[in-house]
């Protein structure tokens, strides 16, 4: 029950229906899963992008609100250079103005006023939201070699420093812009300065969260981080010595992007770390930092993939049901099969009657159980006909094989073998029965009469007129008239009646066992051989054919140890399977290759056995007929 | 009793061994370059040594030096460069080398552009250190024939990365690395390295004064002994070196990061090893190295009076 179950037609359909579903199903949320993921990772990368441009404009506009104020009091400061008390007053006004601003300095060139080495005023605002001054350079503060100055002096050009942590201060990071003022010759002489508390900036972009894990890092013109989207511990990292902290140091796509970052430019990269994979958007802010935005993946792809979840989980469950389902229609469906098997069994084992299941709908099964009906009746039909077939044949059969036993019953088998002669012959018909013959009678002692005949076709018919053939000769002959006479006898009895219009060919001979004379009469058969050489005959006509027909008789002498071999045209058309004939040359080839102290028996068999390896094995298409006879001695001979 | 006497003796003698204290002043402020002796310190070599040991660092914007320290008595060992040694004892300044630790000079010049031979620097705008190191400046210019725009700075490389200077001078195990950590690899066809052209200067030494040395040779040995057991530590347990180098950082509010020290710890060690031999065994500068430095800033004007190599090398 469990062998038949699991080779069940219904399981077997149905888990090729699941399993093509399943297919494609898989194919299907596959390319769905790809599609939506390239979709919203390319979404993701185009928002990250758009977040990016909008957090390095407000990052810009933060810093281009300081450098306008700086920008629009470096005129005040060129106007004001003679009277260097006051600086304080510009300065104080400068941080007053701005309150972005927490300190600002006018840092005066070496001995620009003269005798004074240091001269940089400077203003800052305290904690109760007073501003205070103070001189800036001392001999232990030298600022001419600090980069606030010395960068745009040497530049020609304002900049932004690099974030350097207030300690004395404010105790957070900073950065200063400082303005270098040119004098009328183009010459450096001050620098015009603005500290500015970064942590407006880094809190703003602390707030930049476009995904849970995503972060925004600013990063300086040394690679330093200005602000640290991940934790403190990058305070003194840079871009290039994160890796090694990260253990990345060899990650090509991580250095690829500090590096294009460092560069200035532009861009978007993706990078592996471990089994997470993450994507930076990256580009240059105004003053030469950097900023950028990182996401992982999983981040951005994580409603998707829960829905991807969902939904396989729901292809699951719907295959279950589509294969439980499937199962139980086609099981109903292929019921009537099941029992129509059943019924074809018990018909196979000869229950003919056996009914065959009723068929509710008008379809498929139904036509088939119709057609089943009409081939078990006709079965049933055909079986009986096949009975009564099969005991016709047997008993044709039977009496074919009688009617074979007697035609092999006529045939004289009782071969004469003395001083004188020696003679032996046989017949192998192709069917049951043939129409060849062979006949031979002794009329004195020193009278042989015989006779070889080959009937047109085969079988019955043919056998029929091979006894009517052999009788005649026989009855005739025994009239002792001359050859001719005989054959033309023979021909006239065959003729008479013969309405199936078969004939016979023969050769009819009579041999003088003591002079040696061979009298014969050729009837349109093949010639004889003669000591390995045929002798001359006449054509002649085969009997049945003509009556009247004049024969004419031929006579040859023969010597003592002559031998006389007579055949069938069953030798000479013998074939092979490539349709070439044993043929007269390979006959004579055959005769002639025997010894002289050969038996006739042993002439007759080995012609037979050439013969039969000649065809080697090809159906034997006519019956094969052989008669040798030696003539030992004659009477001159004794003499 | 005689035992006891035994006894009270040597605890006499040990009171007196472990009361030694000395000041170390290493020429810089906390960084890997000074791992050596931090370990000796963190290991106890000194103590070992009855040594009662104080590292203290030179300020950064400070203008005091590791030497000038050594001079007033507030450091009794301090770090320098031969160089700079070499010119303190023309000058009078009874400056002795106690131990060579570098035996190679990493000093390099690091150029926007490619550059192969010194004299391409003629005319360019370079940054130098403010403090210390001009000796080479004039010695290059001097047998180079050539005329630099030196622009001095005291501290990092921001008028490089600035794009303030056509190129800067810098140390392999301190400067570059910086360079390399803010910028991303440096193309080699940029770097000018000046062993490559003659410069065998050995750099880093220990000295003391020496009324020092003359009084307290044993106190020399064993601290010079121990810190080559700190640096034979470090040769051979590198992360740990630079862990104790960043606590030395952050206790001391440097800011710095790991990929720095490690790397500057790599450069360091390189550089204590002999360049023909490749084995570290701080072998004092040879005299005919010795000659040829003092010859050269002799011949460029830098020095006036002739140095002794047995008054300076111990």
């Amino acid at each position: 029950m469990n062998a038949a179950a699991k080779t069940s037609f219904s399981r077997r359909l149905s888990s090729t229906v699941v399993l093509i579903t399943s297919i494609l199903f898989i194919v299907a949320i596959g390319v769905a899963a790809v599609s939506s993921h390239l979709i919203l990772a390319d979404e993701a990368h185009k928002s990250a992008e758009n977040l990016l441009d909008a957090t390095i404009k407000e990052i810009e506009n933060k810093l281009i609100r300081v450098e306008v104020s700086v920008k629009n009091t470096v005129t005040t400061v060129q106007k004001l250079k003679n009277s260097p008390e006051k600086m304080y007053d510009i300065t104080q006004g400068l941080v007053m103005e701005n309150d972005e601003i927490l300190g600002s300095a006018v840092a005066f060139v070496p001995e620009y006023y003269k005798g004074v080495h240091f001269y940089a005023p400077y203003s800052f605002r305290v904690s109760d939201g007073k501003v205070e001054s103070k001189q800036l350079g001392t001999a232990q503060y030298d600022y001419f070699y600090s980069d606030w100055f010395q960068i745009p002096q040497l530049l020609g050009e304002p900049c932004w420093s690099e974030p350097y942590f207030d300690e004395g201060g404010a105790q957070e990071y900073m950065s200063t812009y400082s303005y270098p003022i040119k004098d009328d010759q183009g010459n450096v002489f001050a620098i015009l300065t603005a500290d500015i508390s970064l942590s407006g900036i880094t809190e703003f972009l602390a707030s930049i969260k476009p995904y849970p894990s995503s972060y925004v890092s600013l990063i300086s013109r040394s690679g330093r981080y200005v602000n640290s989207g991940v934790n403190d511990d990058l305070r003194g990292e840079t871009v290039f010595s994160t890796q090694f902290l990260m253990g990345t140091k060899e990650n090509e796509d991580i250095n690829q992007i500090a590096a294009d970052m460092m560069a200035g430019n532009k861009g978007k990269h993706k990078y592996r770390v471990g089994n997470k994979i993450s994507f930076a958007v990256y580009g240059p802010v105004s003053n030469g930092w950097k900023a950028s935005i990182t996401c992982d993946y999983r981040d951005v792809l994580a409603r998707t993939s829960k829905m991807h979840m969902i939904l396989v989980l729901v292809v699951l469950v719907g295959l279950l049901i589509l294969f439980l389902s499937c199962y139980s229609t086609i099981r109903k469906l292929t019921k009537p099969l099941t029992d129509m098997s059943e019924s074809a069994l018990s018909i196979a084992k000869g229950n003919f009657n056996t009914p065959l299941p009723d068929i509710k709908y008008d379809d498929e099964i139904r036509h088939l159980r119709n057609s089943f009906d009409y081939m078990q009746h006709s079965l049933t039909e055909y079986i009986e006909n096949l009975k009564k077939s099969t005991a016709e044949n047997e008993r044709f059969e039977s009496e074919l094989t009688i009617a074979s036993d007697i035609q092999m019953a006529m045939l004289s088998s009782d071969f004469p073998e003395n001083g004188n002669l020696g003679l032996h012959a046989m017949l192998k018909p192709a069917k049951e029965v043939g129409g060849d013959l062979y006949d031979f009678f002794l009329m004195d002692k020193d009278t042989l009469y015989f006779a070889v005949g080959d009937v047109s076709g085969k079988g019955v018919p043919a056998s029929m007129f091979m006894a009517i053939t052999r009788s005649a000769f026989r009855f005739i002959a025994k009239t002792g008239a001359p050859m001719n006479d005989v054959v033309s006898q023979i021909n006239n009895s065959l003729c008479d009646g013969n309405d199936s219009q078969l004939f016979v060919t023969m050769f009819v001979g009579k041999l003088n066992l003591s002079t040696g004379e061979l009298e014969y009469c050729n009837a349109g058969h093949n010639p004889v051989i003669v000591n390995g050489s045929y002798v001359p005959v006449k054509a002649n006509l085969a009997l049945g054919l003509m009556p009247g027909f004049p024969y004419q008789l031929q006579t040859v002498n023969l010597t003592a140890g002559s031998r006389i071999f007579v055949y069938t045209d069953g030798i000479t058309e013998a074939e092979r399977s490539d349709k070439e004939q044993y043929g007269e040359e390979r006959l004579l080839e055959c005769i002639r290759g025997l010894k002289q102290s050969c038996s006739d028996k042993e002439v007759c068999e080995s012609v037979v056995k050439s013969v039969h390896d000649f065809a080697d094995g090809n159906v034997q298409n006519d019956d094969i007929t052989v008669l040798s006879i030696t003539l030992k001695q004659t009477t001159a001979s004794l003499a | 009793m005689k035992k006891c006497i035994i006894l009270l003796a040597s605890l006499f003698f040990a009171v007196d061994v472990y009361s030694q204290t000395i000041t170390f002043a290493p020429q810089w402020t906390p960084q890997a370059q000074f791992a050596g002796f931090y370990m000796a310190l963190e290991k106890g070599y000194y103590e070992n040594e009855g040594l009662d040991v104080k590292i203290v660092h030179p300020g950064v914007n400070s203008t005091t030096s590791s030497v000038r320290m050594l001079l007033e008595g507030s450091a009794q060992i301090a770090g320098q460069q031969l160089i700079q040694a070499i010119v303190e004892r023309s000058d009078g300044m009874p400056v002795v080398n106690v131990m060579q630790i570098t035996q190679q000079s990493g000093l390099w010049c690091v150029s926007r552009n490619p550059i192969s031979t010194p004299e391409e620097m003629n005319g360019m705008k370079i940054g130098r250190w403010k403090v210390g190191f001009s000796e080479f400046c004039d010695m290059l210019e001097s047998y180079k024939g050539i005329k630099v725009n030196w622009v001095p700075f005291i501290n990092g490389i921001n008028l490089y990365v600035f794009g303030a200077v056509d190129a800067t001078l810098c140390y392999s195990y301190s400067e570059f690395i910086s360079l390399e950590l803010a910028m991303g690899k440096i193309p080699e066809s940029n770097i000018l390295k000046f062993s490559d052209f003659g410069y065998v200067c050995p750099e880093d030494g220990l000295y003391v004064t020496k009324e020092y040395y003359d009084n307290h040779k044993d106190i020399i040995d064993r601290f010079v002994r121990a810190s080559k057991m700190g640096w034979n530590y470090v040769r051979d347990h590198r992360e740990e070196a630079v862990d104790l180098s960043l606590r030395y950082c952050r206790e001391n509010h440097i800011e710095t990061n790991r990929a720095h020290q490690s790397m500057m710890l790599d450069e360091y060690l390189r550089l204590q090893c002999d360049p023909q031999t490749g084995r570290v065994d701080y072998s004092k500068v040879a005299e005919p190295v010795f000659n040829d430095i003092v010859g050269a800033l002799l011949n460029t004007g830098y020095i006036t009076n002739w140095v002794q190599y047995n008054e300076t090398i111990k």
